[in-house]
């Protein structure tokens, strides 16, 4: 915690190259979030650049009881969020409970990329890219950075219950849907 | 007993770890006999298993680099935006100050400026003049108003000086420092 202080004393000073440190820390975890968040492939690393350079214009407002991965996390959530409001995307973030998710016609496996696609990594990235993106994003929090329904709360600003609804819908119709798309014997090798 | 099976969100939560004590116990005993449940169980924990491996996120090896490149122009252009900034500042009143030098001369400015004085003069005597007809009409002494004044001025400079003034005084004070 203190090296973290110090850290960030000597970047708001303007010691850009101690900022290295942060990305290297943190460059996986803003990935993540883009990657999920953002389908055109083109647009991510500009994302991920303008992330950073937030969070370093930001961080002499950096409260020290919280921690710096769910702060950086929050501004790429919010960064990807102005991002897709402004290309009109939507979350889907007000899909009813029981409400089902079509696939998108290009969300669809196509016969090359199906024959491609023999490990189970590979099928659940198409199932997952398929989802809403609000379901991917908690998905990706927590089951890729590892975080707690409070630290995934305090990012998205949903409630706990609803992060957890999210999670359990996101988490069935991924089940549901690698079955039922192949047989059952092989889906998880 | 379809009512009775375990339902989705405690399978998954009970794969996460997210479960308390009592409920893990449920779900084992529940577990112990029911077969189906046992099956959903083991595509849950497959799937944990799966979410739980990292994906290749494909970075450029020159990401950082290309972060800190921008961070540096941007602080560059930042540090000559405010140079900038100073220069057109002191330019602009150099040029403003010489100007105002050169009208101070000019006979136009010398007879204007007589003008303005006389102008703005008039009305503050035309308001003192009614003013002390008002209190002469409610026969006050000038004086008194004064010593008034000074008394209240003093009240308030004290106050300033002894911090227990309120938010209105210091207000005051600071957008009428001549006050004090
Ligand atoms: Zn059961």
């Amino acid at each position: 915690m203190n090296d973290i202080k110090v850290l960030i004393e000597k970047i708001i000073r303007g010691d850009t190259r101690a900022f290295q440190t942060i990305m290297n820390d943190y460059q996986r975890l803003v990935f993540h979030i883009v990657t999920r968040m953002v389908d055109r492939v083109e647009d991510r690393e500009d994302i991920c650049q303008d992330v950073f350079i937030k969070v370093f214009e930001n961080l002499s407002k950096f409260q020290f009881n919280a921690k710096l991965s769910t702060w950086i996390a929050q501004i790429a959530y919010n960064h990807c969020l102005n991002y897709l409001e402004k290309k009109r995307i939507p979350l889907f973030n007000d899909l009813d409970i029981d409400g089902d998710f079509e696939m998108q016609p290009g969300d669809m496996i196509s016969p090359e990329e199906y024959t491609e696609q023999q490990d189970m990594t590979a099928r659940l990235q198409q199932a997952i890219s398929a989802m809403p993106i609000q379901f991917r994003t908690i998905i990706t929090l927590y089951h890729l950075q590892h975080m707690t329904y409070q630290e995934i709360v305090e990012i998205t600003h949903l409630p706990e219950g609803t992060v957890k609804n999210y999670l359990f819908r996101a988490r069935k119709w991924l089940k549901d849907r690698l079955i039922s798309t192949y047989a059952q014997e092989d889906i998880w090798n | 007993m379809e009512l009775n099976h375990i339902s989705h969100a405690d399978l998954q939560e009970y794969v996460e770890n997210e479960v308390g004590q009592a409920k893990r116990q449920i779900i084992e005993r529940h577990l112990q006999y029911c077969a189906q449940c046992r099956q959903e169980l083991a595509h849950y924990q497959s799937l944990s298993t799966a979410l739980n491996r990292d994906i290749d996120l494909q970075i450029n090896p020159d990401f950082a680099d290309i972060v800190l490149h921008r961070l540096e122009a941007n602080i560059a252009q930042r540090r000559f935006g405010r140079w900038l900034f100073v220069i057109a500042g002191l330019a602009s009143g150099l040029i403003l100050l010489i100007a105002l030098i050169i009208f101070t001369r000019t006979a136009y400015f010398q007879n204007l400026w007589m003008n303005t004085i006389v102008t703005a003069f008039r009305p503050l005597e035309k308001t003192y003049q009614l003013f002390s007809e008002l209190l002469a009409m409610i026969n006050i002494e000038p004086q008194v108003i004064g010593l008034a004044s000074v008394i209240l001025l003093s009240f308030l400079f004290m106050d300033y000086i002894f911090n227990k003034h309120s938010d209105w005084i210091k207000g005051l004070i600071k957008h009428f420092p001549i006050l004090c």
